[in-house]
């Protein structure tokens, strides 16, 4: 039922859909192996949830050839052979929880220095996150942004995910009218306006660089760092200032009227996505994120017709029913509200994925065929906060490795076989985050054989005592990316 | 019943006995460093207490959670520090942007009538919109400000005669009308005279006027200086000074100029106005009293109220109304209008202890003056004898002492449906104290979390229960008694003396150090609003806001400068805001040079 609610969202807000064409979505596919197209992929998204998963809800299973998907991953069955689903990655920095947002794309502890923040506040993370990267290495100065970030929900403040450098947050827009109004302003503009409108942004913008340098030319070392960082920025808009219009159709965008960015997720979710993939189509930008913002307190009223039963009465919000909503905690049962959360999200990933295999590329084939798409969360088992056993979903062009199949790092370990919480503590032997960001990097050509603090091993000091643990895992790229 | 909190205050007990054997990572923190006036280093500095990272126990999260002030010793300072505050003694400064408050009020001054298009984002790192970890300016804020300046300009220009007071020419002359313009604009708006000669930011200016003029018309280019103005640097940040250097004490002594915009950023979140401006031009405030005469000035003047009822909100962590929700089922009454009139309850009270009473930090945690109107009467359990929303009635009502007994703190430390003794203890003693919590990274701290009662239990016998674990005890003993002094306040800050399963609320406890029982909040907060280092972590914010970073080992002179001047006791708030422009953390800056020269 949630998705013929979906569906007449979509069909409200036809305007966004105008220049993409109307295919059916609802169009059912059997599965069947699929090999990305040759070349690598060109775009990067990362869609990112919080709160981890319930791995056993979410682990494919191989039938006669066919993966069958559980209730959280089912949502992607359409779309399924241009899946790559991988368990058993554990991100090995620190493995505590409350790094694990700052280190899941940085492969980094913390960035903060005693003098630029607090003794006491761990701040920011240390180094550029695995998508800005690859921004770097795909911009060719011919897009309009360089990347383009956005939050469904917010907390009010980065989501400590993606990294411009150390100490330096991506800051993603969490109303997606505010992003739409940036994205599509200009769109339709009169040309003798617009080159006058660029003629004087342009001198703006060059007497404003101008002020940078001469207060530059005063500045201590981390000053200047700080002034060159928003200049860089400055920069940015110079460049999307005289970048061509956008050769597409102006598109609408339709919200309810009282539409709130904040509590409204389930229509933000939509139109975010909608916002990426019409500013993909339209050529504007290489690398996207989708961030979850709200990691904590979503009501998912918007999953059925009132809210669900568990929570507030039961349980105290979301973050509460993860905790304490799961088999670990009630034994056999998972509540089915924690299921729906964690499918919700799984959902708009199978809306994205199949937004982007609804238009045409310019080089043949989908968009979604020329895209890498990563679909992380921080934690592999949401109620025990771990940061082993992730689960990864790696959809569209993974550099020519054959889709539609279920790579398992964690061992073949059983949540019975593990105890609580379905093996989501680390394990030595298995792969980091690190080799799947190795990985990443490589099929988009950058190559490297690490990422983030990696070579090998990770050290961890216990207690100013000095204890040393080497984490056992491989450098390089994860094996059997490109089987 | 009475739980006894065992550790309390000395840093050196209270912090070390908290978490005992839990791992930390170590790797981020630093050095543990001798700091003047401490005896050694401080637990909390040594790296293998357990660390402030994120309370993810906090169903919540809340502004702020993460940055936490440096731990203070509790003894008396050392002999020597008083030899080595001779000399002005600073911390570093980073070069920090104005908040969005800051810039929305900048706007305001430097363009009347215009309304600001668009709101500055912000990062949110620390307790204060003021903090240099705001710093960054992102891809996203630099677009929307460059497309804000562009629609302010435009409106700004529409009455050309009246802005610049004159008629431009064809052939606009250095001298002429614009010049004029540009001169005394760009020196308001970068609250100095413009740099005039051969690379001068007023010929850079007017000529971005000539460049535009030949293919625009005047307004237009007019318009692209005022754009070009709200975008440079020179005007969203905060000056940092020349680098003159004294010879002696080898640190960064702030010019006038920068002290007047450090001065008005911090008493006024606006720009110096002329007065100041003038003040700075004829050199005075590098003079102490000369500047606490403009600060006394300034104080006079209502956008100091503002500031001081922003400190406060922030401080007390009060987020966005619309960003807390409640149990629809629970506290029909609750919502984000609720939530304003409750913010606007603790700005009437701030308002009332430090300008009406002209009071001290202790009359703000004390003072059971509420401002309520009908559905503050509502929800306090008052008569309602207000007509409505605006009709704002005073009256004093004991349970409701001073700030940490309303609903607007109390709402912003609760769970959905429950109230939350461990934010609330976690508060005091970061906020109060000034002391870290420290969440050890391999502990799930979310768990501890109790949630509804069940049965005949109650929210005190959960947290016993999580405190049988040793793990969980080294914080929690300190935490979950002085949080559980609330627990006559539920989820929005309503007064009860049952809980809904008919349990009686049992709010009791005792403090060793200052030594005292107490059977509620107002009893708590009696003995803490009397205690010098809760005062002394009071007075340490406010300098934290002043200077937009935080106040470190290296401010260790103005701290106690700070300290000392509490302690002759009755320190107004007003007059503490005048002691925090007298200090060297506020008037220089230690070159980074010598820091990183000290760190090698």
């Amino acid at each position: 039922m949630r998705r013929v609610k979906r569906r007449n969202f979509l069909r409200g807000s036809a305007g966004v859909l105008v220049t993409l064409p109307a295919l059916d979505m609802f169009r059912t596919r059997t599965a069947r192996a699929w090999t990305p197209l040759p070349g690598g992929p060109k775009r990067l998204i990362v869609h990112h949830h919080g709160q981890g998963t319930i791995m056993h809800h979410w682990r494919p299973t191989l039938d006669n050839g066919s993966l069958t998907l559980p209730a959280i991953t089912e949502p992607l069955d359409g779309i399924k052979h241009k899946c790559l689903f991988i368990g058993g990655v554990d991100n090995k920095v620190f493995g505590g929880h409350s790094s694990s947002d700052i280190s899941l794309y940085t492969c980094d502890a913390w960035g903060a220095q005693p003098h630029e923040l607090s003794q006491y506040d761990p701040g920011h993370a240390n180094r550029a996150s695995v998508d800005e990267v690859i921004a770097r290495e795909l911009d060719d100065g011919t897009t309009s942004l360089r990347r383009l970030d956005l939050n469904i929900g917010t907390h009010g403040g980065p989501t400590r995910h993606f990294y411009n450098g150390r100490n330096d947050p991506i800051v993603g827009t969490a109303d997606p009218r505010e992003a739409f109004n940036t994205l599509f302003s200009d769109v339709e503009t009169d040309p003798a306006a617009l080159d006058r409108l660029r003629f004087h942004r342009q001198s703006v913008l060059d007497t404003v660089q101008d002020n940078f340098r001469r207060l530059r030319a005063r500045a201590g070392a981390r000053d200047r760092e700080r002034l060159d960082a928003h200049a860089e920025h400055i920069r940015a808009l110079e460049r999307r200032f005289e970048a061509p219009s956008v050769a597409c159709a102006a598109p609408t965008l339709n919200l309810d009227a009282e539409f709130n960015y904040r509590t409204d997720q389930g229509q933000a979710a939509i139109a975010q996505i909608d916002n990426l993939v019409m500013a993909m189509t339209c050529g504007m930008v290489r690398v996207g994120t989708l961030d979850y913002g709200d990691t904590h307190g979503p009501s998912f009223n918007w999953l059925t017709g009132s809210p669900p039963a568990s929570f507030p009465g039961r349980f105290d919000g979301w973050h509460d029913l993860v905790h304490h909503g799961n088999s670990a905690t009630l034994g056999d049962i998972d509540e089915p509200d924690l299921i729906a959360g964690y499918r919700w999200y799984m959902e708009n990933l199978a809306y994205l994925l199949e937004s982007l295999d609804r238009v045409p590329d310019e080089d043949g084939g989908s968009m979604l065929d020329h895209t890498l798409v990563l679909s992380m969360t921080e934690f592999g088992n949401g109620g025990g906060h771990s940061s082993g056993n992730l689960p990864v979903i790696v959809a569209g062009n993974n550099g020519g490795g054959a889709m539609g199949r279920f790579v398992d790092y964690s061992g073949g370990v059983s949540g019975a076989a593990m105890g609580q919480y379905d093996g989501s503590w680390m394990h030595d032997d298995r792969p980091g985050t690190h080799n799947l960001h190795v990985s990443v990097l490589n099929t988009f050509g950058i190559q490297t054989n690490t990422f983030g603090v990696h070579n090998g091993s990770i050290v961890e000091t216990e207690e100013g005592g000095g204890r040393t643990i080497t984490w056992n895992v491989p450098e390089g790229p994860m094996p059997g990316w490109h089987a | 019943m009475t739980v006894k909190v065992f550790v309390w205050l000395a840093v050196a007990a209270g912090i070390s006995a908290c978490a005992p054997g839990q791992i930390s990572p170590g790797t981020d923190l630093p050095p543990a460093r001798e700091v003047p006036g401490v005896s050694g280093p401080s637990e909390a500095n040594s790296g293998d207490g357990p660390q402030v990272e994120r309370s993810d126990g906090d169903a919540e999260p809340m502004p702020g959670d993460e940055e936490e002030l440096p731990a203070m010793d509790s003894q008396a300072p050392d002999e020597g520090l008083a030899d080595r505050c001779d000399a002005p003694n600073p911390g570093e400064q980073d070069l920090r942007r104005l908040s969005a408050q800051q810039f929305a009020y900048t706007v305001a001054e430097l363009l009347p009538g215009v309304t600001q298009a668009a709101p500055f984002p912000e990062a949110t790192v620390g307790i204060f919109d003021t903090a240099s970890g705001n710093n960054t300016v992102t891809a996203t804020a630099a677009f929307d400000l460059a497309t804000a300046s562009a629609d302010m300009a435009v409106r700004a220009t529409s009455d050309m005669p009246s802005l610049l007071g004159c008629a431009p020419v064809v052939d606009e002359p250095a001298d002429g009308c614009v010049a004029t313009f540009v001169r005394s604009f760009g020196a308001r708006a970068f609250r100095r005279p413009l740099s005039e000669g051969a690379d001068g930011e007023f010929e850079a200016l007017f000529g971005l006027y000539r460049t535009l003029r030949t293919q625009e018309d005047d307004r237009q280019a007019v318009a692209g200086v005022i754009e070009a103005v709200l975008q440079s640097p020179q005007l969203l940040y905060i000056a940092n000074g020349t680098a003159e250097v004294d010879p002696d004490s080898q640190v960064v002594v702030f010019d006038d100029h920068t002290l007047a915009s450090r001065l008005s950023y911090f008493l006024w979140n606006s720009p110096p106005d002329d007065a100041l401006l003038a003040a700075a031009a004829a050199g005075e405030l590098r003079d102490l009293d000369l500047l606490a005469d403009q600060a006394r000035r300034m104080l006079d003047d209502p956008r100091a109220r503002q500031v001081v009822r922003s400190f406060h909100r922030q401080w007390l962590n009060l987020r966005p109304a619309e960003a807390l929700q409640r149990d629809p089922g629970m506290f029909p009454a609750f919502g984000p209008s609720l939530l304003q009139h409750l913010y606007s309850e603790t700005d009437r009270l701030v308002d009332h202890v430090v300008w009406d009473a002209n009071g001290t930090f202790s009359d703000l945690m004390t003072d059971r003056t509420v401002f309520a109107n009908d559905a503050v009467q509502t929800l306090y359990g008052l008569p309602v004898r207000a007509s409505g929303p605006d009709d704002w009635q005073q009256e004093s009502v004991p349970e409701r002492a001073g700030l940490l007994s309303r609903g607007a703190f109390l709402a912003n430390h609760a769970h959905v449906a429950t109230s939350s003794p461990i934010q609330r203890g976690v508060f005091v003693i970061r906020r109060l104290l000034c002391q870290p919590i420290n969440v050890p990274d391999n502990v799930d701290t979310s768990a501890f979390e109790p949630g509804p009662s069940q049965g005949s239990e109650t929210v005190r016998d959960k947290l016993a229960h999580h405190r049988e674990d040793p793990s969980c005890a080294g914080c929690h003993d300190i935490i979950d008694p002085i949080g559980l002094a609330f627990e006559h306040f539920d989820a929005v800050g309503g007064y009860r003396s049952d809980y809904d399963n008919g349990m009686a609320v049992d709010a009791t406890g005792t403090l060793q150090a200052p030594a005292g029982d107490f059977d509620n909040a107002a009893e708590l907060v009696d003995l803490l609003a009397a205690d010098p280092q809760v005062q002394t972590c009071y007075a340490q914010q406010w300098l934290s806001y002043a200077i937009g970073r935080n106040v470190g080992a290296d401010d260790a002179c103005s701290v106690e400068a700070l300290r000392a001047r509490m302690a002759d006791g009755d320190l107004t708030v007003q007059e503490l805001l005048i002691e925090v422009t007298q200090t060297a953390a506020f008037r220089y800056r230690r070159r980074p040079e010598l820091v990183e020269e000290v760190g090698q």
